[in-house]
C-alpha cells in the first residue's frame, strides 16, 4: 500500500505539469480585423512621388504600376480654426521608354503631352513636369495637367483628351465613389497610448486613412506619407488600435494628416499610348492630428 | 482598455482538504496554511510532504500541478515550510490579428497576442505556539506579473515586428493566530497582504496590469462539540462568508462540503464543495470538487468587457476560475503521528535510595503532570525508564483526560540489583514516556534527572531502614551461627521456653566481643551500615549496631522491630533502637522479670501476645543486661510515660523472620 502511494505522489508530480491554457479575452470592439496596414513607400522609386501626382501618397504601392493616370479628387481640409475644399483633378501620361536616371537609378520617366485634359467642361492646366536633380536643379521631363477648383462633388463626371503625339482622342463618363465625411473627429490633440475611433458617413465597401507626417503646416505637398490603412467598411466606424497608432513615428513628428478617402478605380485603353491608364476617382475628407504618446 | 487587477485572496484553492470544507481558516493543519491561516504550520508533526494536483473541468481539462511543497516541525512549538506552487496562475490572453500589405500587395495576417500573467510561485512559511491555546504564524509570497506584447515598428516601409516583455514582482506577507478558547470552540484570525514589498514595478504604459494586492482580514471560527463532526464559518473584510464541515463517520474515512458565498450584501451561493479523504498510516489523500453555480465567464473565453471594471480577489479563484477537482496527498515522515497528549512538568518525590530501591515499585517515584492536546478523551498511561539500573520501563494504570484537561499521574521504578552498586551520590538521566490510545507509541516523553543516592545513604525513614536488613548476607549467617555454636552446650541446657531469649542475649555479647559503638561519621542519620559492613568494620552508630544486631537475629529466626523515637521537642536528637521476641507467651512473662517494665507484651505475626525486650544497641559494649534495662527504660518513657506511641512520635517498624 505504501508503495502505491509513493507510486501515486510520483504520478502527480510528474504528470501533474502540465499547464492550464490562459483566459481569452475577446474584444469584440477589436477592428483589427478590419484593418489592413500598408506602409507607403516613400522610396525614391516611386516615381509617382517626382511625377506630382498623388502628392498625398494616396495611390500607395498598388497604383504605382500604372504608367498613366487621371485623377479626381474632391478634398475637404479640416485644420485647427481652418476649413478647406477644393475639387482637384491630375493627369499625367508617363512615357516607358525614357526613364531618367540620376546616379543609375531609376528616378522618374519623362510625360508626354497627349493635348488638352478636360473634367466635364473644365480643361486642366498643362504644367511642365519637373524632377528635382539636386545638386545640379530640377530638370523639366515633359508634362502633366492640374485643375483646382471650388469644391463641388456630383455622381458622375466625363473625362476628355483631345488627343496628339500619336494619341487619339478619348472620353469616359466616370461614377464617383460615394462621398465621405469624417463625423466624429476634430482638429485637436489626441493620445496614441488609446484606441482611436472614427466615424464616418460613406456607403462605399471600402475606406482609405492615409496617416501622413505634416512638418510644414498648411503645405500638402510637403506631408509626408507613412501608412495606408484600407479599412472594410461594415459599420461607418473603425476603432485603430494603439499598435497601429504607435508605428507612426510620433518622436519625429507630432502633426498628422488624416486622410479619409472614398475611391473608385477603372482602367481605361487610349489609342496610341502603349499601357493601361488608371481612371481614379476619391472623395477626401483630411484631418489634421497632433499626436502626442 | 483599462484593467482593474486587485488581488484580495479571499480564498484559496491549493487544498483538496481546504476546498472541500471552504471555510478553512481553523482547520488548516498542513502546508498549505501557509495561505489559508500560517499559525496551522504549527500542527505539521515532524517532516511534511505534500502535493495538490487538480483538474479543471474546462479549458482545457489537464492534469496540472497545483502546489508542492514541504515542511518541518522543530523543537515541537516551531514550524516552517517552502512550497512552489505552478498552479497558482492566472492568465490572459488578448488575442488580436493585424492585416499587413507588403510591398507586393499581398495581405499578410499576423497574430500579436497580448499576454498577462500572474504567478504565486513561491511561497513560505513560519508557525510558533506561544501556548497550548495560542498560535502565531506568518507567510510570504512571491508574486511576479508578465506582461508580452507585440510592437510593430516602420521601417524604411517595411513593417516589422517584436515581442516586447515587462515583469513586475511583489512579495505579500501574511499573519495568523489560532487560539482555542476551550476544546469546543477555536477561533483564527489572519491579517492578509499585510505587508507588501515590490521589487519591481511595470513600466508606464502597462501599469494597468499592475497587481494591487488588497489588505483584508479573515474570522473563522470552529466548533467541536462532537467527536465525529467540525463545522466551521469564515468571514471577510471583502464581506465575503463561507462555511463547511468535516465528518468522520469512521476513523479512517472524511466527508467534506463547503458554501462559498459573494458578497454578504446579496448572499447569493457562489460555490459549493464536496470532499473525500483518507487517512492510511502516514498518508493522507484527500479529494475535492468545486462547483461554482454561474459558469457564464468560466469557459476560458470571455468578452474583455467584464474585466474592465473586475478586481480579482485571488489569483485561484476569480470569476474565470472553472469548476475543478483537486486532489492533495500528504506525506507525514520522521516521527510524524498524531499527538494526543503533551508533558508539560514532571516532579521526583524523592531522591532514590538504593537500599530501599524496591519501594519505589509501589510507592510513586514521581508524578507527570499530563494534558491532553486532542480534541477527545483519551486514556493515558505513564511509563518511566532509567538505562542500566532498570530492566524495563515501568507503565502506570490507565487515566482518563478529557481534551485540553491535565492531569497529574504518578510513575513508578523497579530498579534492579545494578543500583546497589552505586556507592556515591550520582546523577541518572530518567526519561518519562506517556501513551495514549489508540496510539501503540509514546505520545510524548519527558527526560529528567533522578538523583540516586550511596548504597549506604538513608533519609531517615525508620520504615526504610529495615531495608539495610540484610539476614541472609553470608556474613551475618557466619557471624551468628558462630556466636551460638561457642555456646551449644548452654543453648542445649536451657529451657526451651527461653531458647530464644537465650540466643539473643549470646548474639549481643559476642556482638558486643566484636565490635563497639563510635559515633555515626557523617554526623547525621542518613549513612547505614550493612551489618556485614558493621562487623567487618567492628563498629558503627545507633543505627548501624541496630540494624546489624536485627539481622543477626533475624538470622537465627527471631522477630525484631526497630524503635524509632523523635522527640517532638527536639526532633534532632531523635534515635533509633530495637527489641526482639522472645516468643515467650505473655501468661510466662515471668520467666523474663517480675518487673513488667523491663519487657514489653506485643502481638507476634501469629496474633500471639508475647514478650518482646528492648535492647538500646549503643551499650553494646556494657552487656546485654545493661543494653535491656537501658532500653526497657527508654521504651518506658517514651512510650508509657510519654505516649510516644499514640502522638506519633515514636514508631515501631516490624522486621519479621525471614525477611
Amino acid at each position: 500500500m505504501k508503495k502505491n502511494l509513493f507510486l501515486l505522489f510520483s504520478f502527480l508530480i510528474f504528470w501533474g505539469c502540465q499547464k492550464q491554457g490562459p483566459v481569452e479575452l475577446i474584444d469584440k470592439e477589436d477592428d483589427s480585423r478590419l484593418i489592413q496596414v500598408q506602409t507607403i513607400n516613400n522610396s525614391s522609386d516611386s516615381v509617382f512621388i517626382y511625377s506630382g501626382v498623388d502628392s498625398t501618397g494616396i495611390f500607395g504601392n498598388e497604383n504605382s504600376r500604372y504608367f498613366a493616370k487621371m485623377v479626381f479628387s474632391a478634398i475637404r481640409f479640416d485644420r485647427q480654426f481652418k476649413r478647406d475644399s477644393l475639387l482637384q483633378a491630375e493627369a499625367i501620361f508617363l512615357d516607358k521608354s525614357k526613364p531618367v536616371r540620376l546616379n543609375g537609378r531609376l528616378i522618374a520617366y519623362w510625360s508626354l503631352d497627349v493635348g488638352a485634359v478636360k473634367l466635364g467642361n473644365l480643361t486642366l492646366n498643362k504644367l511642365v513636369h519637373r524632377v528635382p536633380l539636386l545638386p545640379q536643379g530640377d530638370s523639366i521631363i515633359g508634362y502633366r495637367y492640374q485643375l483646382r477648383k471650388e469644391y463641388e462633388y456630383t455622381s458622375t463626371y466625363t473625362w476628355q483628351i483631345t488627343g496628339q503625339n500619336g494619341i487619339s482622342p478619348f472620353d469616359t463618363i466616370i461614377n464617383t465613389p460615394p462621398e465621405i465625411r469624417v463625423s466624429n473627429l476634430y482638429p485637436r490633440a489626441i493620445r496614441i497610448s488609446e484606441p482611436l475611433n472614427i466615424k464616418w458617413r460613406c456607403t462605399n465597401d471600402y475606406i482609405n486613412i492615409i496617416i501622413s507626417a505634416d512638418p510644414v503646416e498648411g503645405q500638402q505637398n510637403r506631408l509626408i506619407p507613412f501608412l495606408n490603412l484600407r479599412i472594410r467598411n461594415t459599420k461607418g466606424e473603425i476603432t485603430i488600435p494603439v499598435k497601429v497608432l504607435k508605428m507612426l513615428p510620433i518622436r519625429k513628428y507630432t502633426r498628422y494628416v488624416f486622410t479619409f478617402s472614398s475611391n473608385s478605380k477603372s482602367i481605361a485603353r487610349i489609342t496610341g499610348y502603349p499601357d493601361n491608364v488608371l481612371i481614379h476617382s476619391s472623395s477626401i475628407h483630411n484631418i489634421s492630428l497632433i499626436l502626442n504618446p | 482598455m483599462v484593467v482593474s487587477i486587485q488581488i484580495a485572496r479571499a480564498q484559496h484553492l491549493s487544498s483538496a482538504r481546504g476546498i472541500g470544507v471552504g471555510a478553512f481558516t481553523n482547520f488548516t493543519t498542513d502546508i498549505n496554511s501557509i495561505d489559508w491561516n500560517p499559525a496551522g504550520l504549527i500542527y505539521i508533526k515532524d517532516w511534511e510532504f505534500n502535493i495538490t494536483n487538480f483538474i479543471p473541468t474546462s479549458h482545457p481539462a489537464k492534469l496540472s500541478l497545483q502546489s508542492i511543497g514541504i515542511g518541518k516541525n522543530i523543537f515541537n512549538d516551531h514550524s516552517a515550510a517552502v512550497r512552489y506552487s505552478p498552479g497558482s496562475v492566472l492568465e490572459f490572453i488578448i488575442p488580436t490579428t493585424l492585416s499587413i500589405i507588403d510591398t507586393n500587395g499581398n495581405s499578410i495576417t499576423t497574430k500579436f497576442d497580448k499576454k498577462i500573467s500572474f504567478n504565486q510561485s513561491y511561497s513560505l512559511g513560519y508557525g510558533y505556539q506561544i501556548t497550548d491555546e495560542l498560535s502565531l504564524g506568518f507567510s510570504a509570497r512571491f508574486i511576479d506579473t508578465k506582461v508580452s506584447d507585440t510592437k510593430y515598428i516602420t521601417d524604411s516601409g517595411v513593417i516589422q515586428s517584436q515581442i516586447v516583455n515587462y515583469a513586475a514582482s511583489l512579495w505579500t506577507m501574511d499573519a495568523g493566530s489560532i487560539y482555542r478558547f476551550n476544546e469546543f470552540l477555536t477561533a483564527g484570525l489572519v491579517f492578509k497582504n499585510l505587508i507588501r514589498i515590490r521589487e519591481q514595478d511595470l513600466k508606464e504604459e502597462m501599469l494597468d496590469f499592475q497587481l494591487n494586492p488588497i489588505k483584508y482580514v479573515r474570522l473563522g471560527l470552529s466548533y467541536e462539540g462532537d467527536d465525529n463532526f467540525k463545522p466551521g464559518f469564515d468571514i471577510d473584510s471583502e464581506k465575503k462568508i463561507r462555511f463547511g464541515f468535516e465528518w468522520l463517520p469512521i476513523k479512517w474515512f472524511v466527508i467534506r462540503n463547503g458554501y462559498y458565498s459573494s458578497k454578504i450584501s446579496d448572499l447569493k451561493l457562489e460555490a459549493i464543495s464536496a470532499g473525500l479523504g483518507l487517512k492510511y498510516s502516514q498518508f493522507e489523500i484527500d479529494l475535492s470538487f468545486l462547483r461554482y453555480i454561474d459558469n457564464t465567464l468560466r469557459s476560458g473565453k470571455i468578452d474583455i468587457n467584464n474585466i474592465k471594471t473586475f478586481s480579482f480577489t485571488d489569483l485561484e479563484y476569480t470569476r474565470f476560475t472553472p469548476d475543478r477537482v483537486s486532489l492533495s496527498v500528504k506525506i507525514n515522515l520522521g516521527k510524524a503521528k498524531e499527538t494526543f497528549t503533551r508533558i508539560e512538568y514532571v516532579e521526583l518525590f524523592n531522591e532514590v535510595y538504593p537500599s530501599s530501591y524496591q519501594i519505589y515499585a509501589f510507592r510513586p517515584l514521581g508524578k507527570a503532570r499530563v494534558r491532553n492536546v486532542a480534541t477527545k478523551p483519551i486514556n493515558v498511561k505513564v511509563s518511566f525508564y532509567v538505562d542500566e539500573v532498570m530492566n524495563l520501563p515501568t507503565e502506570s494504570k490507565p487515566y482518563t483526560i478529557n481534551p485540553n484537561e491535565v492531569l497529574e499521574i504518578p510513575f513508578f521504578a523497579v530498579f534492579n540489583d545494578v543500583i546497589n552498586s552505586v556507592t556515591k551520590f550520582s546523577v541518572f538521566d530518567g526519561t518519562v514516556f506517556v501513551k495514549a490510545k489508540p496510539t501503540d507509541e509514546y505520545d510524548d516523553r519527558y527526560q529528567t534527572r533522578i538523583f540516586v543516592r550511596g548504597r549506604n545513604d538513608w533519609d531517615g525513614d525508620v520504615m526504610l531502614l529495615r531495608y539495610f536488613n540484610t539476614p541472609s548476607d553470608p556474613e551475618v549467617l557466619r557471624f551468628s551461627r558462630t556466636s551460638l555454636k561457642k555456646y551449644k552446650e548452654s543453648i542445649d541446657t536451657v529451657n526451651s521456653t527461653l531458647m530464644k531469649f537465650m540466643q539473643a542475649k549470646i548474639i549481643f555479647n559476642e556482638l558486643a566481643n566484636y565490635v563497639q559503638y563510635v559515633h555515626d561519621p557523617k554526623l547525621s542519620r542518613d549513612y547505614v551500615q550493612y551489618p556485614a559492613e558493621t562487623i567487618n568494620l567492628r563498629g558503627g552508630d545507633c543505627d548501624d549496631l541496630t540494624v546489624c544486631y536485627s539481622s543477626l537475629l533475624v538470622s537465627v529466626g527471631i522477630s525484631t522491630a526497630f524503635i524509632d523515637v523523635i522527640p517532638p521537642n527536639n526532633p534532632t536528637n531523635s534515635h533509633i533502637y530495637l527489641m526482639f521476641d522472645t516468643e515467650i507467651e505473655a501468661a510466662n512473662s515471668a520467666l523474663i522479670s517480675n518487673n513488667s517494665k523491663r519487657f514489653i507484651i506485643r502481638k507476634n505475626n501469629d496474633g500471639v501476645e508475647t514478650v518482646w525486650i528492648p535492647i538500646e544497641p549503643t551499650l553494646i559494649s556494657e552487656g546485654f543486661n545493661n543494653a535491656w534495662e537501658t532500653g526497657a527504660a527508654e521504651y518506658f518513657q517514651d512510650v508509657t510515660i510519654n505516649n510516644g506511641l499514640i502522638n506519633g512520635w515514636v514508631k515501631v517498624v516490624d522486621l519479621p523472620v525471614g525477611f
